[in-house]
């Protein structure tokens, strides 16, 4: 969920050459939103491959219904998170301190795009059932014909999610190497 | 959104780098997994189908031999063996369904005759029985060949997929470590092997949290010594030249002190040569106005002298006015003497005047020098004052030439006070000679009156009188005023003496004052050095 801070740095603080070990400040809900859907974006990712390497069966079957039901969670949770940013605004959160605050967006459009694109394949498709009874509700009519060009869209655009993944990783793990930087005040 | 401990630092990054090379390869090796374990499967199945098929194509002899009744009993049982085994080896529900109705109809057919009613039916079911059972093997083959494609398809998909994110992976990591981790380290290792200028992205890696961050704040920390080292050396050799510059100063400015206190000082032996030529001149113009005023109280002495034989022999001619011829011609001789001696003294008044006014350029002369000197000694003080404890010798030195030089102008100011009284007394014994002269004149005109007018002899002669009685007066003054000049001349004697000495001690005490200027100079010169 972090980005690269602005790199622009005051010549004094370059001179003193002494660094201060301020933490950015993201509420315990943010974080454990964050880690949850980290968590299940790898899950979604390795359940995937792998239903779709068993091919057919039992095995595929129940994998194919956890996998629906952690799709649907993620999409909770991302909408979640996206509600909670937009009430309780982390105070870092300011367009100038970021380089590049696209990934950002791009990172919650993927999260949001994938499952949809899963949801819509899955209802045209028609297996919508979820565990402890659940079903998901029906956003396209049954037998669309489009099932498989919605799933193969889901896939592509998974693995492009974890490609945007692994730059944020990057710009997460710089943004820490950096973290002297920030000038906000330490919570949690 | 990291735990507090987690600083980026190399190990944790590469943790995390591992992490996710790790769940993609896991991933790989999954899929991998995945694909052996249904191919596996698959070659099962089509082995199976294999045999099933190799068996059914076995019974067919036995199969058509039994369909055209020859040796029906050996043949069915063939085909009901060949069932059996396709049944084992499929597994499959169709098959198996197959193969029992199958073996139902041969079984059925076996014991029936070539030409029975019931034959044409049995044998029907017989074929029909065959063929569902080729369907299904045939359709197994294809099933499997579908699921095969559809499998290796997928796997491919995946395996593409994965390899491509792990490359994206790898490509991110090597890119990063290459700016995290190479590139600054390379930077630094420059800054250190060429001692280049460290720059501000070296700065920049300072305030990083990591191991690169610790070895830039290092370097930073050991150009900021070096720098300060540096500046201080410089300040050092600043202080130094300056010191350097101060001492050839300080050996210009003696030199140009030694320069200058001996031209002062051979200017003071040039003043105390003067002095002592202008003494001596004094001694000699007062011994010569002591000779004058010796003689001029003489010439005086002798003049009263006469006036007093005037003014008895006046007497006697009031006594004895018989002898008046005689008397007056004796009279006019003594009056012509008389002249002749006030002339005498006139002259000597005059020739005092004039002495006078030479002791008195002399004694300008003296004074003039008196005030340079005095004007000497404080520049010789001042200068003793600047050079400081090493000009303490001189300093007495000069003090005592001002001292000197003050007595001078004591001593000049006592003669010339003494001059004026000098030139008084001159002016009023030319007054008095003047008036004297006058006297003699009415004296001698008296005499010749007398000789051609006795008669008014008798009345003349008080008035005769008088004027002899006050030029005697006169002449007496004359003496005392004489007595006194000689007095004050010998006063002026004897400052000239002391002018003399001080002088003498004058040119002594700057022949002292060189000295000690010398040794100061040398020993400035030995400090310099």
């Amino acid at each position: 969920m972090s980005l690269v801070a602005d790199t622009k740095t005051s010549t004094s603080a370059a001179q003193e050459a002494q660094p201060h070990y301020a933490v950015r400040p993201y509420r315990l809900p943010a974080k454990i939103m964050h880690w949850t859907v980290a968590s299940l974006v790898l899950f979604m990712v390795a359940s995937g491959i792998t239903m779709k390497q068993l091919g057919s069966g039992e095995l595929t079957d129940f994998v194919f219904t956890l996998h629906k039901t952690a799709g649907a969670f993620i999409l909770l949770l991302v909408v979640g998170r996206f509600c909670y940013r937009v009430l309780f605004p982390d105070r870092s959160w300011k367009a100038e301190r970021y380089r590049r605050p696209y990934i950002h967006w791009l990172l919650y459009g993927l999260l949001l795009a994938v499952p949809l694109l899963g949801w819509a394949g899955v209802s045209d498709f028609g297996a919508r059932d979820l565990f402890f009874g659940l079903s998901l509700p029906a956003i396209l009519p049954q037998g669309g014909g489009w099932s498989d060009f919605l799933f193969e869209s889901h896939a592509y655009a998974a693995f492009g999610m974890l490609v945007v993944v692994a730059l944020h990783i990057g710009m997460a793990v710089q943004d820490h190497m950096t973290r002297s930087r920030w000038d906000a005040p330490e919570e949690d | 959104m990291f735990p507090r401990s987690f600083r980026a630092q190399v190990g944790q990054r590469m943790a995390i780098w591992a992490g996710m090379l790790g769940f993609l390869f896991s991933l790989y090796a999954t899929v991998e997994i995945i694909q052996t374990v249904r191919i596996s499967n698959f070659s099962e199945k089509i082995a199976a189908t294999a045999t099933a098929l190799k068996a059914h194509n076995a019974s067919y002899n036995a199969y058509s031999q039994l369909a055209r009744g020859m040796e029906p009993e050996a043949s069915g049982k063939t085909v009901l063996l060949a069932l059996g085994e396709i049944r084992d080896a499929t597994k499959d529900e169709g098959i198996a369904k197959a193969a029992v109705d199958m073996a139902k109809a041969a079984t059925a057919l076996v014991p029936l005759a070539l030409i029975h009613p019931e034959r044409p039916k049995a044998l029907q079911e017989l074929v029909h029985a065959r063929s569902e059972i080729e369907k299904h093997l045939i359709a197994r083959v294809t099933e499997s060949q579908e699921a095969l494609a559809e499998m290796i398809s997928h796997d491919r998909k995946n395996k593409i997929l994965i390899v491509l994110l792990s490359m994206f992976v790898l490509g991110q990591i090597l890119f990063l470590e290459y700016r995290w981790l190479v590139k600054p380290l390379s930077r630094m290792a420059v800054v250190l092997k060429r001692g280049r200028k460290f720059s501000q992205s070296l700065a920049n890696e300072a305030l990083r949290r990591d191991e690169v961050g610790a070895l830039a704040r290092s370097l930073v920390n050991h150009f900021a010594l070096a720098k300060r080292e540096e500046e201080l050396s410089r300040i050092e050799k600043d202080k130094l030249s300056d010191r350097l510059s101060r001492q050839e100063n300080l050996k210009r400015e003696s030199a140009a002190f030694q320069a200058r206190i001996g031209e002062i000082v051979q200017r003071l032996e040039e003043h105390a040569g003067q002095m002592a030529v202008a003494s001596k001149d004094l001694l000699s113009i007062s011994s010569n106005a002591d000779e004058r005023a010796a003689a001029s109280a003489e010439s005086t002495l002798r003049v009263s002298e006469h006036v007093d034989v005037v003014a008895s022999s006046i007497d006697g001619i009031a006594a004895t006015m018989t002898n008046v011829v005689a008397e007056t011609e004796r009279t006019s001789q003594v009056t012509a003497l008389a002249r002749e001696l006030v002339q005498a003294a006139n002259e000597d008044a005059h020739t005092l005047t004039e002495s006078a006014r030479t002791i008195e350029t002399v004694i300008a002369l003296i004074q003039d020098v008196a005030s340079q000197t005095n004007l000497l000694a404080l520049n010789a003080t001042i200068e003793a004052a600047r050079a400081g404890e090493a000009g303490r010798g001189f300093a007495v030195v000069a003090s005592e030439v001002k001292q000197l030089a003050t007595k001078t102008a004591q001593a000049t100011e006592e003669i010339r006070s003494g001059l004026t009284g000098i030139t008084d007394a001159s002016t009023r014994i030319a007054q008095r000679v003047t008036r004297l002269v006058g006297s003699v004149e009415q004296v001698d005109q008296g005499a010749v009156t007398i000789s051609a007018s006795i008669r008014e002899q008798h009345a003349n002669s008080q008035t005769i009188t008088t004027n002899t009685a006050r030029t005697a007066e006169n002449v007496r003054d004359l003496a005392d005023t004489f007595r006194h000049v000689a007095g004050l001349i010998a006063d002026a004697k004897r400052a000239a003496h002391l002018v003399t000495e001080v002088s003498a001690e004058l040119g002594q005490q700057s022949r002292d004052l060189r000295a000690s200027v010398d040794r100061f100079v040398a020993s400035s010169t030995e400090v310099a050095a």
